[in-house]
């Protein structure tokens, strides 16, 4: 049996299992286990608990440790019946920032003898006060934009057409090659879009454009 | 930081109180949240039950009831059974300096909340409700000195100006008042108090991590030791 199992019962069992602190400067620290966070949950504070007594004139402190950093209580004479006593701990002793989840995790729960003997440890554990923050709700400043994003079109090397709705403006992407626009099918080219440029053409009155480039070409296309 | 004190309920949490009275247990099932909740049964005689809620810790780390100026709680709260006794009210939370009455939450038989600050005998200045039985709220008042805010579910019941006419250093949820009413049953879990006027709101819980790992020893030995191993007979 790992010693700390004799801490961890819930609810604590008295004499039944303990640590027992028997000289001055004897010290011992359990890690607690992982917190399970919900989405955006943030750890506000958390305390140390060790429910201990004395049997004989033992004098000590409870303490919460994250790495070499301590946080305890005062040393003193606890009494002779099981009581659970704190470390209240708003920051991290490591970093008196605010606790990560990795702080907490890495926490360990623990009591030190000062002087004297026969401190009892039945139980120890780490509570957490966790809230949620409210969400704010996104509040956009204007209407989303009307903006639809069409299928690419891959070249045939011929007229293809595409049909632009009226009061809409056509995006127009050629990614490799140039790209021919024409209003009338196998007509001359009235606008020659070069490749990797964007081009709006439009408001429309409904027409249906022509678009010509080399076998391959990837056009992308979009609606505003 | 405000956040001065909290408990979670967890089994024997009642520990972290400043004082417990009459009926209060801890189960599973009186959880809010976690594994455990607490359960207070007003009894339907003279007697009481109540949580002594603290407000902050002493030096040795146990929990204590220190004056402040502010007084914010937040709980979890779930009525499973109202006053009985018609036109009757109990406090549901009593906060005072020492026996002084500075603020309460008053259940009445028909399930209205009703919030008083500064003298016992003022009037009601605010009412929630009717609140339904076996439904978990999460109700915050805070008392500062010159003005209160009460939420229920992180909603504004009420806000405006009042005082509490001194200091507070302590709370009770769960208080016998009108020995004619037969009692009522209260659940509440995940409890935590400030020094100001913060609210941590509905989301708010308490969780306790058991240890599961251990970190260094010396100098302290379990108790019972390991059995030795048996003999082996040849």
């Amino acid at each position: 049996m790992d010693y700390w199992e004799y801490v961890a019962q819930v609810p604590q069992d008295g004499d039944s299992t303990y640590l027992d602190g028997s000289y001055p400067g004897a010290a011992f620290n359990v890690g607690a286990a992982d917190v399970a966070l919900a989405p955006g949950e943030k750890v506000v504070a958390a305390a140390a608990a060790v429910c201990w007594r004395n049997s004989s004139s033992g004098n000590g402190r409870v303490t919460l440790r994250v790495g070499a950093s301590e946080q305890a209580t005062a040393n003193f004479l606890p009494g002779g019946a099981y009581d659970t006593v704190f470390v209240f701990a708003r920051n991290s002793p490591a970093t008196a920032k605010p606790w990560t989840r990795a702080e907490v995790n890495a926490a360990l729960v623990g009591a030190v003898v000062n002087t004297g003997y026969g401190l009892r440890a039945t139980q120890a554990g780490l509570h957490l006060l966790l809230y949620t923050p409210a969400v704010v709700p996104h509040k956009p400043k204007e209407w989303p934009m009307n903006f639809k994003a069409l299928e690419s079109l891959t070249a045939t090397g011929s007229d293809q057409a595409v049909e632009v709705p009226r009061g809409a403006t056509l995006v127009v992407h050629p990614l490799a090659a140039n790209v021919e626009v024409r209003d009338v099918s196998g007509g001359t080219a009235k606008l020659t879009i070069p490749a990797d440029s964007m081009v709006m053409l439009g408001p429309s009155y409904g027409q249906t454009v022509y678009l010509r480039a080399t076998v391959g070409t990837v056009i992308e296309l979009g609606l505003t | 930081m405000p956040v001065q004190w909290f408990a979670g309920f967890e089994a024997a949490d009642t520990n972290e109180l400043v004082a417990i009275g009459g009926s209060v247990s801890v189960g599973v099932l009186y959880k809010r949240s976690g594994n455990y909740g607490c359960r207070i049964v007003v009894p339907q005689s003279t007697s009481t039950a109540f949580l002594s809620v603290a407000n902050g810790f002493d030096a040795n780390g146990n929990p204590a009831s220190i004056s402040r100026t502010a007084y914010t709680l937040g709980f979890g709260m779930r009525l499973m059974a109202l006053p009985q006794s018609p036109g009757t009210w109990e406090y549901l939370l009593y906060i005072a300096s020492a026996s002084t009455h500075r603020a309460s939450l008053r259940l009445g038989q028909d399930g209205t909340l009703r919030l008083h600050v500064g003298a016992s005998g003022a009037p009601y200045i605010a009412s929630f409700g009717r609140v339904e039985l076996g439904r978990w709220y999460f109700c915050e008042l805070a008392v500062l000195f010159e003005r209160y805010v009460w939420r229920m579910d992180g909603r504004v019941v009420a806000q405006g100006l009042a005082s509490p006419g001194g200091s507070m250093n302590s709370a009770a949820l769960g208080k016998r008042f009108n020995l004619a009413s037969q009692g009522y049953t209260l659940d509440v879990d995940d409890i935590y108090t400030c020094d100001d006027g913060q609210f941590y709101g509905p989301t708010t819980r308490v969780a306790r991590l058991n240890v599961n790992a251990n970190g260094t020893q010396y100098g302290w030995y379990p108790y019972p030791p390991d059995e030795p191993p048996p003999e082996v007979v040849p």
